[in-house]
């Protein structure tokens, strides 16, 4: 199914399951009120025409602004081979969201994961511990209140367009163009040749 | 009837020290299970898994992964890095299969913004993924036979990953972490010489594959500890959300190459091979049947690369990801690796989520173990295709 | 005895006798040891050891040799020392003895005894308790595990061991290793017992724990069975065991079914050198056979001594039996 008939399915059967929709890049997001989370994904996973079988991830994403955190359910089907994101924002302190791991056992791992980093709760997940995190670790990782602190020490300055890419560079020279900046950067620059070049069609 | 028990301990220094024997009494005849651990250092586990095992005498009835034990961040690290940064970042979860990583993150990010990658850097990139491919499953076809007593395998793979390492060092300059990708391209044009030694390649590896073939797919010893052993069903293998060799070998076709091709895999023929039982002699046949596709597909790859350009003509000074997320998913060596990008508008990501796919092969550990005995346990364990790295992220 | 007949001093003889015997005992394995590294190697694609000695590596089980007595002997604090310390010792005395009776060539023995055969099987199942001394004594998990994984085996493949070796007997006439050897003077008895031979050579690849049969010390699971928590002089003891019994077990192949010091095609060579020759032969197939297979399971082990060799074992000494009955 083409995803805005995916939503448009999701409406028919029952319009409170779609609170907001918005479709990007030609993949579905759908906005689901806390209480129908567990039944929109039951209807997910066997109605016939969604067959969404495969738990693909979870992901939470932080919005300090709008003080919420949106977690992120992305459900792909095998049979149909159509795409869909289940989201839902829920408050920063004390969130909680039904789980899914009663409807996919995938979502076990990725629901304990999203709790560790965002501090969402999972309710009725048979064992929500750490995962990923050792035990004596506090605080929230993912969110963006908490600092990543080596780069409070220092801002890392990301690599501009070193010049035109057909600046010819002869081996061995380093062009000169501007804003080549050599503090941090990973990876090479994309001038510095020592091979003769090859830029013809099959051998 | 009442059990009564006696406990002895057999060497000096009473319970608690060495080790404690309890004799069961007269009566229902009761057996403790044995908790072990096995890993986080062990010469079998890949890497630093560790496996909690609940044993009854040699009988496994219940398995728990402790992962963790990599988890380096790098989803934080990536909301501050900008996108061509993130090149190099995502080299390193995967390690085995750096360039596919990185593949998929450029992918994504072209995609949000619309870049128009030339011909001539896709038709490279999916060359260079095929080899990487190679160079992973050919990884675990040695070091399968390592764990099951076969040790010459892992000594033909590695000769055969150096052959390889060494022509995909001649492009990029790395052997394990590339950083060839660029968004919107690649780093740097392919060496003079490089497509005919590839082609070269092809051959020696063809004709080398035949060795594993003889030496463990036709070998009756092999073939009695990994058949029937580890079997996982297909609707398990999708509700875990497991893919790769791995759900292929269960029976399912689901490989992104064919279902949702990106770069040029719409123009090159290739077939995705599937197990029937999902037992592990399925999951190494299908690595190695799949080794056999990335050769066919790299052969006519050849065929096909244009000449022209490998960055597009206008590239902006830094890369600024326009509003909105979306999820690009590519076929990975081990599965399924996408990249779910939320970009805010700035020059670096808002939330990066990496789908890696050993996350979800190793979650279904705890159903795949329970039910096995332990010296198939090694045998189960090593054919769950997994890196480390990749779990943790 | 070669050297009786310049020797009538019963002491000196015994000296020179057991001088010869530790001489062998202690380079032959060495031999075979460097071998394995060689042909491990160059069938796996790489070279082996090539620095000690400075010609292909010659030395390198001397200098593995040297670095075990120099290093530090650990033993656990858990452990029951004198057990600890005595296990070694029980694994390796018994395959010195084993090399007492083998006759390498005509004269060329330490021993003749007239139950030779029956000696040299008898003591090489003493091993067995040597290695559940060290898997108990060690106080951990892993090597009690392998130790008693190590005891089923051992016993479960000494039967089909002894069977193949009584057919060779009820042929020869005799346990004299010696007689047996010359009673093969027109014939090797590898050619009416050819699954005698296999049963004999898989059955001793078992005792030594050898792959395809390493379960024991299966290093991918249980790290190295009973002799985990061994350092030192004492682990240098058990791997140089290892080798002698491959060296000893492989003597007895050749002296039962390979004919002994008998020579073949080629005239004008020392009897001790086709004696040697063989046994190198069947160490070479033992090496090879570890390069190729994974290893069997437990289970799957045990069915197969008790299932398929015990049963073709008593096969071939009816068959024998018939044989000697019919044409004789």
């Amino acid at each position: 199914m083409t995803p805005e008939e995916l939503v448009a399915h999701l409406q028919e059967v029952d319009a409170s399951f779609v609170e907001r929709s918005d479709i990007q890049f030609g993949q579905a997001s759908v906005w689901i009120p806390r209480d129908k989370w567990v039944a929109a994904g039951t209807h997910l996973k066997e109605c016939g025409r969604c067959k969404f079988d495969m738990f693909n991830f979870m992901a939470g994403v932080d919005w300090p602004d709008d003080n919420q955190i949106e977690v992120v359910a992305h459900l792909y089907s095998v049979r149909r081979q159509h795409h869909l994101n289940m989201k839902i924002r829920v408050a920063r302190d004390d969130g909680s969201v039904p789980t899914l791991s009663s409807v996919w056992r995938g979502a076990n791992w990725h629901e304990r994961e999203t709790w560790e980093l965002y501090g969402v709760v999972f309710e009725g997940h048979p064992h929500l511990v750490k995962l990923l995190l050792p035990e004596a670790f506090e605080g929230f990782p993912l969110r963006k209140d908490f600092l990543l602190m080596t780069r409070e020490a220092k801002e890392w300055e990301g690599r501009e367009e070193p010049g035109p890419p057909d600046s010819s560079p002869r081996p061995g020279r380093v062009p000169q163009s501007s804003g080549v900046s050599h503090a941090g950067g990973s990876g090479g620059s994309s001038a510095e040749a020592v091979a003769p070049r090859e830029n013809e069609g099959a051998p | 009837m009442a059990m009564t028990e006696e406990r002895s301990a057999m060497f000096p220094g009473g319970p608690g020290e060495g080790m404690e024997i309890i004799v069961a009494g007269k009566g229902d005849l009761a057996t403790e299970e044995m908790v072990l651990n096995i890993g986080p250092q062990h010469p079998s586990t890949h890497g630093v898994l560790r496996v909690v095992i609940t044993l009854d005498g040699e009988l496994i009835t219940a398995a728990e992964p402790v992962i963790g034990y990599m988890h380096r961040g790098f989803e934080k690290l990536a909301e501050a890095r900008d996108y061509r940064q993130i090149i190099a970042l995502v080299n390193r979860h995967d390690w085995l299969s750096a360039f596919g990583n990185e593949v998929g993150v450029a992918l994504i990010v072209e995609k949000m913004l619309g870049l128009e990658v030339p011909p001539r850097a896709t038709w490279i990139r999916m060359l260079m993924a095929e080899w990487n491919r190679i160079l992973n499953h050919l990884m675990f076809l040695g070091s399968y036979g390592l764990e099951l007593g076969a040790m010459t395998p892992m000594f033909y793979a590695f000769r055969e990953r150096e052959e390889i390492q060494a022509l995909m060092e001649a492009a990029t300059g790395g052997r394990l972490h590339f950083t060839y990708c660029r968004p919107g391209g690649l780093k740097d044009d392919l060496p003079k010489g490089f497509l005919q030694h590839s082609q070269k390649l092809v051959k020696l590896t063809r004709h080398r594959l035949l060795d594993y073939a003889g030496l463990l797919l036709g070998n009756e010893i092999f073939k009695k500890r990994t058949v029937g052993v580890g079997v996982l069903p297909g609707d398990v293998a999708k509700d875990y959300g497991v893919t790769g060799p791995i759900l292929q070998a269960s029976g399912v076709a689901e490989d992104s190459r064919l279902t949702e091709p990106y770069l040029f895999y719409d123009q090159v023929e290739f077939d995705v091979p599937t197990g029937s039982n999902g037992d592990s002699f399925d999951r190494f046949h299908v690595l190695y049947q799949r080794i056999e596709q990335s050769l066919r597909i790299i052969e006519q790859i050849h065929d096909k690369i244009p000449a022209g350009p490998i960055i597009p003509g206008k590239m902006p000074k830094t890369i600024k990801v326009p509003e909105g997320n979306y999820y690009l998913r590519t076929e990975n060596s081990l599965g399924e690796c996408g990249y779910y990008l939320v970009s805010t508008g700035d020059k670096r990501p808002w939330r990066m989520k990496m789908r890696t796919p050993s996350f979800n092969n190793v979650s279904m550990i705890p159903y795949l173990l329970p039910g096995i005995l332990v010296p198939d346990l090694i045998a189960v364990l090593g054919s769950v295709f997994f890196v480390v790295g990749d779990v943790d992220r | 005895m070669i050297l009786e007949r310049y020797f009538s001093n019963v002491w000196a003889l015994f000296g020179l006798k057991l001088g010869a015997v530790l001489i062998f005992f202690l380079t032959a394995p060495l031999v075979i040891g460097y071998v394995e590294h060689k042909v491990l190697a160059h069938m796996q694609a790489r070279l082996g050891p090539m620095e000690a000695g400075r010609f292909h590596g010659w030395a390198q089980l001397i200098a593995d040799g040297v670095k075990f007595i120099q290093k530090e002997d650990i033993t656990p604090s858990a452990a029951d020392k004198w057990v600890f310390v005595m296990a070694p010792i029980l694994v390796i005395v018994p395959v010195i003895l084993i090399f007492v009776v083998i006759p390498f060539g005509p004269g060329y023995w330490a021993v003749n005894l007239d139950l030779g055969l029956f000696f040299a099987l008898a003591i090489s199942a003493i091993g067995v308790i040597g290695m559940l001394m060290a898997g108990w004594a060690s106080a951990n998990k892993f090597s009690l595990i392998g130790a008693i994984r190590g005891a089923a085996q051992l016993i479960a493949y000494e039967l089909p061991l002894v069977l193949a070796a009584a057919a060779v007997a009820m042929q020869a006439g005799t346990l004299s290793l010696v007689g047996i050897v010359e009673a093969q003077t027109s014939y090797w008895y590898v050619l009416p017992q050819f699954v005698g031979f296999g049963i004999f050579v898989t059955a001793s690849l078992a005792e030594l724990s050898r792959p395809p049969f390493d379960m024991p010390i299966a290093d991918s699971e249980i790290i190295f069975g009973h002799m985990t928590e061994y350092t030192g002089i004492k682990f240098g003891l058990f791997l140089l065991s290892e080798y002698a019994g491959i060296v000893a077990l492989s003597g007895l192949a050749t002296v039962m079914y390979l004919g002994g010091w008998h020579s073949i095609l080629i005239p004008g060579i020392p009897a001790p050198l086709w004696t040697l020759a063989k046994i190198g032969a069947i160490s070479f197939l033992v090496i090879w056979l570890r390069a190729t297979y994974p290893r069997l399971r437990e289970d799957q082990l045990q069915k197969m001594a008790w299932k398929y060799l015990i049963p073709f074992a008593l096969i071939n000494i009816l068959l024998t039996g018939v044989f000697k009955v019919v044409f004789k």
